[in-house]
């Protein structure tokens, strides 16, 4: 998958902001804990949505080492949805980080919610 | 400049190669720089001419507006016809050597230009040596041009001439129509104005668009502002802190005055509070220490936990797609094998008695019967398989992971979150415990007052700490735009350099206007004198004219007599006028003041032995360093060539003969061997 820089919109970065007050977590294990919580949720996002806006990442350091893991679960989920193409890849990993964090800021008012959500 | 040597190849009535020297030599002791061609009509005079023209400017040398295809024509005209020897000629070439002096080198240029025939076409070649080796410092395409730096065709206009020149000079029409304007400015060193004002005008349009002051200017204020907000912001929340910091310390001391207070009331309850107080520490600890491993955990692989059904998917994935792989690579192994053993069926020895032909189709059935098998197994679609790119370690990697995600993960949280609320149920009874009314009337108060404050700093040391991230990030913007100001205010002084600039342009623009002006006139003053000076000693009247006006604009001129009269055009002959056209010259060639050679081609067709006699012994010797005079023997005759000979180099005779169709030159004048 080409992609260097993971920039997300603004919105998503104040929720970040947020959720590192509520959790004393760094927003990349955040987007981590969304982008895999978007791809537990039903429907596929839309990858239009989200201008990018906002604070930018670097791949390596958002995905570290579980990179490998983090696309093949991309890939699998793009293959379950019917809309798998290498080109749009990255434009899907854009859309779950943002709609992960959305679903994190609802979900995670501190950090004992984590057991109830998993 | 000074042209060395032309040589001829095929050219016009020339057949084969002659070569001419045309180098002034010293006699006595004195340069002699008249170099006499002399030839009946139609033998080759104006050849040498345009010979020289061609070998420089190539199809300009035809006119300014010569077409391709005419240009072909006339080569192809020029290419010697020997009608003697039936030899079939298709290559012709003009070649001229000359040294000019550039930068204070004097350099050897030899100019080649040849061509030939090829069917109906031609095909033309242009060669430059400089001192003997091509010129690599330019491209080949470039060398017209560079010829034309050289020798500029408009001044060149000027330096070679023939009669026809002459008679157009002298005749009704006036200079601008001959489109002689641009090459006289430029001998008289006017253009070089010209072009450094257009250079200009480009120069300060390219400038105009660069700038845009008005533009810093808005940038300026706007970051200003912002600025001057900023800091007020900031000011102000570090007033609040400042505040809130004393706060806190009141507190602080508050909160051990009370708690000595109710150390000093004592009794049971002070005893109590102290365990109450030590436990409400370690709860708070031991919560930190579970929050920061939960923290931890959400390094590893608890994220992936968060898709647990999908990370299951992946694995079931990675599997079958693990399982096909190999099958694969098994059916490729198999192919293999069947195909080596059909082939050893069909060449073993102990199935030869069997017909040959049914041996081919019971191998060529086992091929497709076990592909037919295989087949079934292969409907695997490669480019959509996920561990496509993923090394045996990676893939183990992953299944590791996910197993971790999945198994030890839900345990880990969840045991780790309950503790949390264990611990936080805690402390909020032990907490409960704390504010609880003690058994002494006494402290309660104090004890209530304690919780209070308590609960007050709490709460103000929170918004301290907001207060100082929201500080700290004032301070970082405030940096920011402090920069850009500091880079904005840097650019904005150097555009006003800019104007400046091009308030200078403008000033030298308006100089350069009146110093055109000035040179014009001193330029058109210095001709007149010149030509009126030049004219009367090369016309027979003496003192018919001793005036001479020229119009800067047109360089059409008007004579005046000795009293200041107006002479018509008309009242002068045509020979006077065509007298007046080689003063012109002349003067255009003296007042320039290049050292460039003259070529003067059947000048004295029309003038009275009077004039001829003054244009030989005037103007011939003294017009430059270099003169190549091309004449017949009428014109140059036994008794000019005697006045002209002190001041004549070497002479040549282009001779025609009829029996060989060609001219051939040879050393000497008409009458005259060397």
């Amino acid at each position: 998958m080409k992609l260097n820089k993971i920039r997300v919109s603004s919105e998503a970065t104040h929720k970040l902001g947020m959720l590192k007050s509520r959790t004393g977590l760094t927003p990349n294990i955040l987007c981590r804990m969304g982008f895999c919580l978007s791809l537990n949720e039903p429907g596929i996002p839309n990858k239009e949505q989200y201008i990018e806006d906002g604070m930018e990442f670097n791949r390596y350091t958002l995905t570290g080492q579980f990179d490998t893991l983090f696309v093949s679960l991309l890939k699998e989920r793009c293959l379950q949805d019917k809309i798998y193409a290498d080109g749009d890849l990255p434009e899907y990993f854009l859309a779950h980080v943002n709609r992960g964090i959305e679903l994190l800021y609802v979900r995670l008012k501190s950090l004992r919610d984590l057991t109830n959500i998993l | 400049m000074i042209f060395n040597k032309i040589t001829l190849y095929n050219f016009g009535p020339y057949y084969n190669r002659q070569e001419y020297d045309l180098r002034p030599r010293v006699k006595n002791g004195e340069l002699c720089p008249v170099i006499l061609f002399g030839g009946k009509n139609g033998a080759g005079k104006t050849t040498i001419f345009e010979a020289i023209n061609l070998s420089l400017y190539g199809p300009s040398s035809l006119g300014p507006t010569v077409t391709k295809s005419s240009y072909e024509e006339y080569l192809f005209d020029k290419i010697h016809r020997n009608t003697i020897s039936n030899e079939e000629i298709n290559k012709a070439s003009v070649e001229l050597e000359f040294s000019h002096i550039h930068l204070g080198f004097r350099n050897i240029y030899q100019v080649l230009r040849s061509w030939k025939k090829n069917g109906k076409k031609i095909e033309e070649q242009l060669s430059i040596k400089r001192n003997g080796d091509v010129i690599e410092d330019l491209d080949r395409d470039q060398w017209d041009t560079l010829l034309k730096e050289i020798l500029p065709p408009g001044i060149a206009q000027t330096f070679f001439f023939d009669g026809e020149k002459i008679r157009k000079l002298s005749g009704e029409r006036s200079i601008d129509r001959l489109y002689m304007v641009d090459s006289i400015e430029a001998l008289l060193g006017i253009d070089i104005i010209k072009r450094l004002k257009s250079d200009l005008v480009t120069y300060s349009r390219k400038l105009d668009k660069e700038k845009d002051n008005s533009l810093y200017v808005n940038k300026i204020d706007d970051l200003n502002q912002k600025k001057e907000d900023l800091s007020k912001n900031l000011l102000m929340l570090k007033q609040d802190r400042a505040q809130n910091e004393t706060r806190i310390s009141w507190l602080k001391s508050q909160i051990s005055l009370l708690e000595e207070k109710v150390a000093l009331s004592g009794g049971e309850f002070s005893e109590k509070y102290g365990k109450l107080k030590s436990e409400d520490e370690k709860l708070k600890v031991e919560i930190n220490s579970f929050e920061d491993a939960l923290r931890d955990i959400c390094h590893g692989v608890l994220p992936f936990s968060l898709c647990s059904d999908l990370c299951k998917k992946l694995t079931e994935r990675i599997q079958y797609e693990q399982n096909e792989l190999s099958k694969q690579s098994l059916h490729n192994e198999i192919k293999k094998h069947v195909i080596k053993l059909t082939e050893e069926i069909m060449h073993s020895e102990e199935f030869k008695s069997i017909e040959t032909k049914k041996i081919d189709s019971f191998c060529e059935y086992m091929v497709q019967a076990s592909y037919k098998i295989l087949q079934a197994t292969l409907e695997f679609n490669v480019s959509t398989c996920v561990i496509n790119d993923l090394s045996r370690n990676d893939i183990e990697k992953l299944t590791s992971w996910v197993h971790q995600a999945l198994n030890e993960m839900p345990n880990n949280v969840s045991t780790l979150c309950k503790r949390i609320n264990e611990a936080k149920d805690n402390l909020k009874k032990v907490e409960a415990n704390i504010s609880r009314v003690p058994s002494e009337d006494a402290i309660r108060p104090l004890i209530s007052q304690l919780n209070q404050v308590n609960r007050d700093l709490g709460a103000i040391s929170t918004t301290a700490k907001k207060q100082d991230e929201d500080i700290k990030k004032n301070e970082f913007h405030l940096d920011h735009i402090e920069r850009e100001i500091k880079k904005i205010n840097q650019d904005a002084i150097d555009s006003s350099r800019f104007t400046e600039k091009l308030r200078l342009l403008a000033e030298i623009q308006e100089i350069l206007v009146d110093f055109e002006d000035d040179l014009k006139k001193h330029k058109i003053k210095e001709l007149e004198d010149t030509i009126c000076d030049l004219f009367n000693q090369l016309c027979r009247k003496k003192n018919l004219v001793s005036r001479i006006s020229i119009d800067p604009s047109n360089f059409s001129h008007t004579f005046y007599d000795e009293r200041g009269n107006k002479i018509p055009r008309k009242s002068l002959s045509s020979g006077e006028r065509q007298v007046f056209a080689i003063a012109l010259l002349w003067a255009l060639k003296k007042i320039s003041g290049r050292p460039l050679p003259l070529i003067i081609d059947t000048p004295l067709s029309r003038l009275d032995s009077d004039h001829r006699s003054n244009l030989v012994n005037i103007y011939f010797p003294n017009a430059s360093h270099q003169t190549l005079v091309l004449s017949t023997d009428t014109e140059i005759d036994n008794s000019f060539f005697h006045e002209l000979s002190p001041y004549v180099s070497h002479a040549y005779h282009l001779n025609y003969y009829e029996d060989k169709k060609m001219t051939i030159g040879e050393i000497g004048y008409f009458w005259e061997g060397n």
